[in-house]
């Protein structure tokens, strides 16, 4: 699974990042996180509102930290 | 020196405790509230599709200035927008509007402007932070039309698009419960610091009720949280900076010979409007600091006209800002776009120092 987190690194997408990283630790997943800092790419990948979230290049949220409990489902755990 | 140092202290202590007891309450709660309600509710990917490729110009421009209002209340979803609406979007001149009006008429920015200065202040301040703001992305982007045509052509697909679905399946009537949830929330900052006595506490209390009831009966539980973090992230984020600013500008009030500003800026002339634009350009104060800021002036004895000039040219501009945006448009156009803020906030604060006395 890959995993996208975009944002310029505001104090949200930085939040975003660590609640993704708890969530994959406590679900034991194979995946790979990236984070997205450049707005280039996030204008070409269409992101507009960061933080942004992409599961294997699809966009699961944008503009808002989600709850930790909503990262969990979008990840698969329940 | 002991006592020169502890007379600075409580200078600073002084000026922290008249304007939290003059204003937190009554006009920087409510801002919070409001907007964490602007970033939580607010449809925004819906105002976004506004801002499409293929919108003309003439509402281009009045719907970017719009979005810049409404939607940007923290500086670092602005960069990641304005290179959207100008590499995807309707293109460089309502993209540098919106740039411009994002910061200048931050919705707290003006209430606090307002509560503190006057209204007047505000008010002006909106009004011409908009009238700028679609002067200079109109021509900058006549300046420039081959630089915004070879642009265009490397945009790929439109952004817009895709998120036309989301938005679809929202409720007719959200657009009303927004409008009353607003309403609710402008009238509790409006009586808090408008109205005099006992009818204040009584109508704001009627307000928070009904604000209240609207928030569980109109709103998902999801959204009254989101609303209520957000506002609680506003107020961590920038309170702690905005009270540092007050301090200092309370310790530069005691520190500052009397008659220093009086000398460069007591008057309304070109020379004193363009020193105050200029050191709202280099010096960089956090969102709503500039705000104390301007009050420090004003005592210190520093014209309206100037300080007008000030207060439009600080939030827009700082070094940082401009080494930011001359990445995404060029050394050529930054330069014009900085100096043609500079024109305009000096030359705008002649003319607000000549009407008002």
């Amino acid at each position: 699974m890959k995993i996208e987190v975009f944002g310029p690194g505001c104090q949200k997408c930085n939040k975003l990042g660590s609640m993704v990283d708890d969530v994959i630790k406590e679900l034991n997943l194979a995946a790979e996180v990236v984070k997205v800092s450049d707005i280039n790419t996030m204008v070409n990948r269409g992101v507009m509102f960061t933080p942004a979230l992409f599961i294997d290049g699809v966009k699961k949220c944008e503009g808002k930290v989600p709850s930790y409990a909503e990262i969990k489902k979008m990840l698969g755990g329940e | 020196m002991l006592d020169f140092i502890y007379s600075l202290l409580v200078a600073g202590i002084k000026a922290l405790i008249e304007y939290v007891s003059a204003h937190v309450l009554t006009c920087l709660v409510p801002a919070f509230f409001i907007a964490g309600a602007m970033t939580a509710l607010l449809p925004k990917e819906q105002i976004m599709r506004y801002l499409g490729k293929d919108v003309p110009k003439y509402k281009a421009y009045p719907l970017s200035v719009l979005a810049g209002l409404l939607l940007a209340v923290c500086s670092c979803t602005i960069l990641p927008l304005f290179a959207g609406i100008k590499q995807k979007g309707a293109g460089t001149g309502p993209a540098l509007a919106f740039l411009y009006t994002a910061p200048a008429t931050n919705i707290m920015a003006i209430l606090f402007t307002g509560s503190v200065l006057g209204w007047q202040f505000a008010v002006s301040r909106i009004i011409l932070s908009v009238i700028f703001a679609v002067l200079i992305g109109i021509i900058i982007s006549a300046i420039f039309q081959k630089e915004d045509v070879e642009e265009e052509k490397n945009a790929t697909q439109a952004v817009s698009r895709e998120q036309v679905q989301d938005t679809k399946t929202l409720p007719f009537f959200q657009r009303y419960r927004l409008l009353l949830f607003f309403v609710t929330l402008v009238s509790i900052l409006i009586v808090g610091t408008r109205v005099a006595g006992i009818a204040r506490y009584f109508g704001i209390a009627v307000l928070i009720l009904i604000q209240a009831v609207s928030a569980i009966l109109l709103f998902t539980k999801e959204e009254v949280y989101a609303w209520l973090s957000e506002t609680w992230f506003f107020t961590k984020k920038i309170f702690p900076l905005l009270l540092g600013g007050i301090f200092i500008a309370g310790v530069l009030t005691a520190l500052l010979p009397q008659d220093f500003l009086a000398t460069f800026m007591g008057t309304n002339t070109v020379s004193a409007n363009l020193i105050a634009v200029l050191f709202g350009v280099f010096m960089y104060f956090p969102t709503l600091v500039e705000v104390p800021m301007a009050k420090m002036f004003l005592g210190l004895g520093m014209a309206k006209g100037p300080l007008l000039a000030y207060l439009l040219a600080d939030p827009v501009i700082s070094l940082a800002s401009i080494l930011v945006v001359r990445k995404y448009l060029g050394n050529k156009r930054t330069a014009v776009y900085v100096g043609l803020i500079i024109v305009f906030t000096t030359i705008s604060g002649l003319i607000y120092g000549t009407i008002v006395r």
